[in-house]
């Protein structure tokens, strides 16, 4: 699916889907008189205004209606719905494991799901689409939606329930913390993902980032995460642009036309825009050599002339960085409904986390590493409760020497980064551990 | 512990790949690293030091921050980091490398979901053994007896 079937129209889906919801939720409320009250799962939105927020009580318990009511309507609230509903026989092996888990109950279908990308990161919006096939080939109903996944996106995709999941750049979602001071407890994350590596577009007179200053720099997608990470580079390397926003097509073409003198693209291995650009040999990739300023953020990258050869010079690589990436469940506090309906599909996702390392699909997925933390840098933010869980259920067993090398690790990169010569002790803490394997 | 080795000319390897191109920082970074080897000589039989090129400060600290994503498990920028550090003279940094594509390291590190790559680990490891890292043979020799 390309970038334009992705836009097709996802609000219908969203609305007709909260409709069917409200709908059903509302005749199950009346149909069974239940002693308990459960918590709304989300906002419920009438012309246009909030008039029921996370924090009100409906007047019925989800989990015995949940025998009477259509399963689609009710899972969310009941994770132990009945197994006998339309939907369960489509949730395969994979989804009952899931369900069972935690409902410790078969066969409860997972809830269709959205998983949203931004616009301007076309990488992201590949794996949101590959994460909607691996759980489709469960039986799992989701889409990819292509929004805005910058702390405002993410506020307005909460206030609208419009996904589920989303896949953000964490250099932006550290910004949040200071707006959004409860966002950790609202979106927590799923699973670090690899790196998207930044790359500046530029005329080959524009020699470093520094000749930039004062320029017009095209920063991606209006209220893009782009933006949010450019800012965020170019402030941290102390570099004053003047930024304009716009889509990728748009902006390479007025950096043809000479209207903008460099473009920040962020997750451009499936930027095919950049794939024709710059054949004429004007433009270049601007490197971005590493330096002390961009560490606890990003990481270093480099890009080959055979990925961009238009860009850079043959048998030629360009030093550039790579911001941290990761999978967020939106609006999932723990212990709520929704975070165990979220849960429950992480976890479907996580048992066939296999199928993502086939071929054709995006290679990045063979470089996550489930049970690392992702990171939000300067901030603490946990881990939905059910993918955390997954992980402590597998861990390895205690080992000493392992400890110490964590133990190591963990104190060199506390206060301030490490030094170069942590690098001896951590070197021979790893050495120590490995050595005991062999 | 592995023996400190000390080779005279393979060390250059790693720093090969990259046909340094010759710049005023690039001179720089050759006089704190000359600087940087007549310092760490004097100290050289208390911390072993695995190649005679004693890397320079930007290497090791590079070295540093992949150790530390390793050890947290965050392999994909412990490779970029360790790449980095690889590149800029710090031969340790190839053992680490290894490590991180070497599938016995990584399950023993608890890592779910990638894979290792054994061809990788082995180049790695290889480069490592090329530079006069200790150790490196041995894990060379356990990848083989797989």
């Amino acid at each position: 699916m390309n970038r334009a079937g992705l836009r097709q129209s996802p609000r219908m889906g969203v609305c007709a889907f909260a409709i069917a919801w409200t709908l059903a939720t509302f005749a199950a409320c009346a149909a069974v008189a239940a002693p308990a009250m459960i918590r709304y799962d989300h906002p419920v939105y009438k012309n246009g205004k909030r008039v029921l927020w996370h924090g009100a009580w409906r007047g019925s318990a989800g989990r015995s209606y949940s025998h009477n009511a259509p399963a689609r309507a009710t899972v969310p609230e009941a994770p132990a719905a009945a197994a006998a509903a339309a939907g369960a026989v489509a949730a395969t092996a994979a989804g009952s494991a899931a369900a069972g888990a935690i409902g410790g109950e078969t066969s409860a279908p997972l809830k269709p799901f959205a998983i949203l990308a931004d616009p301007g990161d076309l990488s992201a919006s590949r794996m949101a689409r590959e994460f909607v096939e691996v759980l489709g080939d469960q039986g799992v109903q989701g889409r990819a939606i292509v929004g805005s996944t910058a702390p405002t996106g993410i506020a307005r995709v909460m206030r609208t329930d419009m996904a589920d999941f989303a896949i953000v750049t964490l250099d932006s979602l550290a910004v949040s913390v200071k707006y959004q001071p409860d966002w950790p407890k609202r979106v927590p994350l799923v699973a670090p993902l690899a790196p998207e590596t930044i790359e500046v577009v530029a005329s080959k007179d524009v020699k470093s980032l520094a000749d930039l200053a004062g320029k017009s720099v095209s920063f991606g997608d209006p209220d893009g995460t782009t933006g949010i990470s450019a800012k965020l580079l170019f402030s941290r390397l102390g570099v004053t642009v003047a930024p304009t926003y716009e889509p990728l097509a748009d902006a390479l073409a007025a950096l043809a036309g000479g209207k903008r003198d460099a473009v920040v693209v962020l997750g451009a291995r499936e930027a095919h825009a950049l794939d024709g650009f710059g054949g004429d040999g004007r433009f270049h990739l601007v490197a971005i050599p590493w330096s002390p300023p961009l560490e606890s953020v990003y990481a270093p990258a480099r890009i080959a002339a055979s990925d961009r050869p238009n860009l850079i010079r043959a048998n030629d690589t360009v030093e550039t960085v790579a911001a941290p990436m990761a999978l967020v469940a939106i609006d999932a506090p723990a212990g709520s409904p929704r975070a165990d309906a979220l849960g429950r599909l992480a976890r479907a996702f996580f048992d066939t986390y296999e199928s993502t390392l086939t071929a054709g699909r995006d290679e990045h997925w063979g470089e996550i590493n489930l049970a690392a933390d992702a990171a939000v840098p300067n901030a603490d933010w946990p881990r939905l409760a059910a993918a955390q869980g997954w992980v402590d259920e597998r861990k390895a067993s205690a080992n000493a020497s392992l400890d110490a090398f964590r133990a190591t690790a963990k104190a060199a990169g506390a206060g301030g980064g490490p030094k170069a010569e942590d690098s001896d002790r951590l070197y021979d803490s790893l050495t120590r551990w490995r050595s005991l394997l062999q | 512990m592995q023996q400190p080795v000390f080779v005279a000319q393979t060390v250059a390897a790693p720093a090969a790949q990259k046909a340094a191109p010759v710049t005023a920082h690039a001179l720089a970074k050759e006089a704190l690293g000359k600087l940087a080897s007549a310092l760490r000589g004097q100290a050289a039989d208390q911390t072993p030091i695995a190649s005679l090129d004693i890397p320079i400060e930007d290497a090791r600290h590079l070295c540093a921050e992949g150790l530390i994503a390793f050890a947290k498990g965050d392999i994909a920028a412990a490779r970029a980091f360790l790449k980095r550090a690889a590149e800029d003279g710090d031969a340790r940094a190839l053992m680490a490398l290894g490590d991180t594509y070497d599938p016995t390291t990584l399950s023993q590190l608890g890592a779910l979901g990638l894979k290792g790559d054994e061809a990788v680990a082995r180049s790695y490891y290889s480069r490592a053994l090329a530079a006069g890292v200790g150790g490196a043979r041995e894990r060379i020799a356990a990848l083989a007896a797989k």
